[in-house]
């Protein structure tokens, strides 16, 4: 047992911080909106300085231009940038494709992508959820029919983030719709401007442009952008999600509003003029949220060091989604409570308070128990994988 | 950051999982007769002063090791004062005790040939120190104790007791005083409790107490009481955690067997999520109370924290764990019969000692300086 990190971590710590005031605007405080145009180009910016210093792509072997990270080092960057809400920790290339190439791919896939991916000079999006394929994702019927030496591509994926800024596509597709629905995907590499793809935006609840519908209409796709076997595309795809699914992005962001909250419990006095942070039922609620990320943070850490051991135990990385999810929720709606009735004015309004971003953060974060496999689906899977209680 | 066990602890857990699965366990909770017997085997092991110092008579192995056999102690319901003497007693003579003291006394703590309990909090069940109203008067080489305590946990069965009395006027002048269970004035009130573990008042009236057994200096009682109340804390938690991982089990293989429309009844969602909830909330406690035992033993900086996030978390998730693994059960579990219910009534009952969830998010608000 040992509950804190190494002194190696620490001081990387200390220098991702300094980084970060570095580079991020004067006074900062995010989250970043990826349909701003400044903030996109903060986050193109952000991108290839973290690249220059080797952090985009540290938990990469060297071969791949990686600094062999550890795992425990890598969640501890994930969880700094978190919590200073910086733009340009670029997920789907340097947690997702990325690793998967590393194992799955042609020499010539990770010769021709690892490095774009580790610069920093490639935007890639995760193309999985269909309008009629959500938790049930297997059921996908967007189909790759081979023709020659091409696949075509048909069908619509929805809830892609970042498509609209997105240069390739990772995306489960139907190769075989006659053997039980798992055993007849397949993972394709899709560039997102050949003809044939069209990328609709869908705006979401809090107002911002993070999502889209990506339709395809006979999209050709060379062979050799197939990634694995062919019909093995649900392993393949599947492998990705235990680094989505680990919760660490959300203690982060739940850590600094919390950290916001009490600045805000320390200046603020609320009904009789008295300061919110000499209300006894204000401090006690704020130190129950500060447990409940700490347990989540505990179990984001176990993930990690899991990782580290090389395994991968997809029931702790789903409590560790959960939890996350869970925790940053809580702090959101207490914020939202504290705030009242200034919660709700915007960004611009003279009266708003923390720019009106609690708010905003909420609307957000609804999101967060949904992607990814929702909170109902992370408790089926620690019910079967973790416990091994029957299916049906 | 490191999550597994080393060689030591991964030896103390599958020793006491052996040795507890056979001789403790539900039937053994339920059969007081069988106790004495039990405790004996107990202290043949060494158990009780496992992570004494080894100068002192005892297995040196550390507090992380302890808190991995109160694991597996909490989780099979095992009776005996191990907790009092092992957890509170002992660290508190090492820490406090005059060398004479610790020399005499922890050697015999360590072989189990004495057992030492601890009353501080009185009928106010209150661990602020203006609330400890029992006194000590010196005269000439002896103390006279006066007071009474309440909440001793096995209060009449310990050999000796660490009294917490006033011995000046100031809030925290408070001394302690090791008192031999059967010294002239002492007498005790065994009260009904129905977590199942004996608790007691202590009516102390002028009791002569020699000078000898002043632990530390006069009125540098509360600090070690402090510490003290820590390590109870974090060692209840740690307790809750063995317990909640215990129930979950019982209650998966509960679930897979038994069998309603014609299925077993953790095929069903609404079951298989309350499972998936418990399982979390073990686990987080589990990390938690470890980060707290573990705190301990470094003297991290983060101590109190650590502490109060793990007993807040431990009070307020563990009972949580025990009723939802009665509605798992359905009516079965509501049975006397049944062994759930002793889970849940230690589970209960542990949430409230040392410090109860609001109490530890009010020490955490103040150690977070919000």
């Amino acid at each position: 047992m040992r509950f804190k990190f190494t002194s190696e971590d620490e001081q990387f710590r200390q220098e991702l911080r300094k980084f970060l005031v570095d580079n991020l605007p004067q006074g900062w405080t995010g989250p970043p909106d990826e349909a701003d145009e400044n903030d996109w180009a903060l986050s193109l910016r952000m991108k290839r300085a973290l690249a220059e210093r080797g952090w985009l792509v540290m938990h990469w072997p060297r071969e791949y231009g990686g600094q062999a990270a550890s795992p425990m080092r890598n969640i501890l960057f994930a969880e700094e940038m978190a919590y200073h809400r910086a733009p340009g920790n670029d997920r789907f290339g340097t947690r997702m494709i990325g690793p998967v190439l590393m194992h799955y791919g042609t020499e010539a896939q990770k010769s021709k992508y690892l490095p774009e991916i580790a610069s920093g000079s490639v935007q890639w999006c995760q193309g999985y959820s269909e309008p009629d394929a959500g938790s049930d994702l297997a059921s996908l019927k967007t189909s790759a029919v081979r023709r020659g030496e091409k696949f075509i591509v048909n069908g619509a994926k929805i809830w892609t983030t970042l498509a609209h800024r997105a240069d390739m596509m990772f995306m489960l597709v139907r190769t075989n719709p006659n053997v039980p629905k798992h055993r007849g995907i397949s993972m394709l590499l899709v560039d997102m401007k050949s003809p044939g793809v069209e990328v609709r935006p869908i705006i979401n609840m809090s107002g911002s442009h993070s999502f889209n519908q990506v339709t395809f209409d006979d999209v050709e796709v060379p062979e050799e952008n197939l990634v694995g076997d062919l019909d093995n595309g649900w392993r393949v795809g599947m492998s990705v999600l235990n680094y989505e699914r680990s919760g660490v992005d959300y203690v982060g962001w739940g850590q600094r509003a919390w950290d916001e909250l009490v600045a805000l419990c320390r200046a603020e006095t609320g009904a009789g003029g008295r300061r919110l942070a000499d209300d006894h039922a204000v401090r006690r609620r704020m130190a129950e949220l500060d447990a409940e990320l700490d347990a989540a943070r505990l179990l984001t850490y176990e993930v990690a060091w899991h990782q580290q051991q090389g395994e991968a135990p997809a029931d702790v990385a789903s409590m560790s989604k959960l939890a996350g999810t869970v925790a940053n929720r809580n702090v959101l709606d207490y914020g939202l409570q504290l705030l009242g009735m200034y919660g709700p004015l915007e960004k611009g309004s003279p009266y708003a308070k923390l720019q009106g971003r609690f708010f905003k953060m909420r609307m957000f974060y609804t999101s967060g128990e949904i992607l990814a496999g929702t909170t109902e689906i992370q408790k089926n899977l620690i019910a079967w994988r973790g416990l091994q209680l029957p299916r049906v | 950051m490191d999550f597994g066990l080393n060689e030591t602890e991964e030896m103390v857990k599958a020793a006491a999982r052996e040795f507890l699965s056979q001789q403790a366990g539900p039937d053994a909770a339920r059969d007081s007769t069988s106790t004495a017997a039990f405790w004996s085997q107990v202290c043949e092991m060494g158990w009780p002063g496992l992570a004494i110092a080894e100068e002192y008579g005892g297995a040196e192995m550390g507090l992380t090791a302890l808190g991995v056999l109160m694991e597996q102690w909490g989780a099979f319901l095992a009776s005996g004062p191990l907790f009092e003497s092992a957890v509170l007693a002992a660290p508190l003579l090492e820490s406090h005790a005059d060398e004479k003291l610790k020399r005499e006394v922890l050697p015999q703590i360590a072989d189990g040939s004495t057992s030492v309990t601890v009353a501080v909090i009185e009928e106010s069940a209150s661990w602020r120190p203006e609330d400890v109203r029992a006194t000590a008067v010196r005269a000439d080489d002896s103390w006279a104790i006066t007071g009474k305590k309440h909440f001793v946990s096995y209060g009449n069965e310990a050999d000796m007791i660490i009294i917490a009395a006033r011995t000046g006027a100031g809030t925290e002048d408070i001394s302690l005083f090791l008192v031999d269970r059967d010294a002239e004035g002492v007498t005790c009130e065994q009260l009904g409790h129905a977590s199942g573990s004996p608790a007691a008042v202590l009516t102390l009236n002028e009791v002569t107490v020699p000078s000898s057994r002043l632990i530390g200096a006069e009125n540098t009682g509360w600090g070690a009481v402090e510490q003290m109340l820590l390590h109870g804390a974090a060692f209840r938690a740690v307790q809750m955690a063995g317990l909640g991982r215990r129930v979950l089990e019982i209650t998966t293989s509960y679930v897979k067997e038994r069998k309603q429309f014609g299925v077993p009844v953790g095929s069903f969602q609404a079951i298989q999520h309350h499972l998936a909830d418990m399982a979390v909330a073990v686990r987080e406690v589990e990390h938690m109370a470890r980060r707290a035992a573990w705190s301990l033993v470094e003297g991290s900086e983060t101590i109190r924290k650590d502490v109060s996030r793990a007993k807040q978390a431990g009070s307020s998730l563990i009972p949580q764990v025990c009723w939802t693994a009665h509605q798992c059960h359905g009516a079965i579990g509501f049975t006397e019969e049944h062994d759930l219910h002793l889970y849940t009534r230690r589970a209960v009952s542990w949430a409230a000692e040392f410090g109860d969830a609001s109490w530890h998010a009010d020490r955490l608000a103040d150690a977070l300086e919000i």
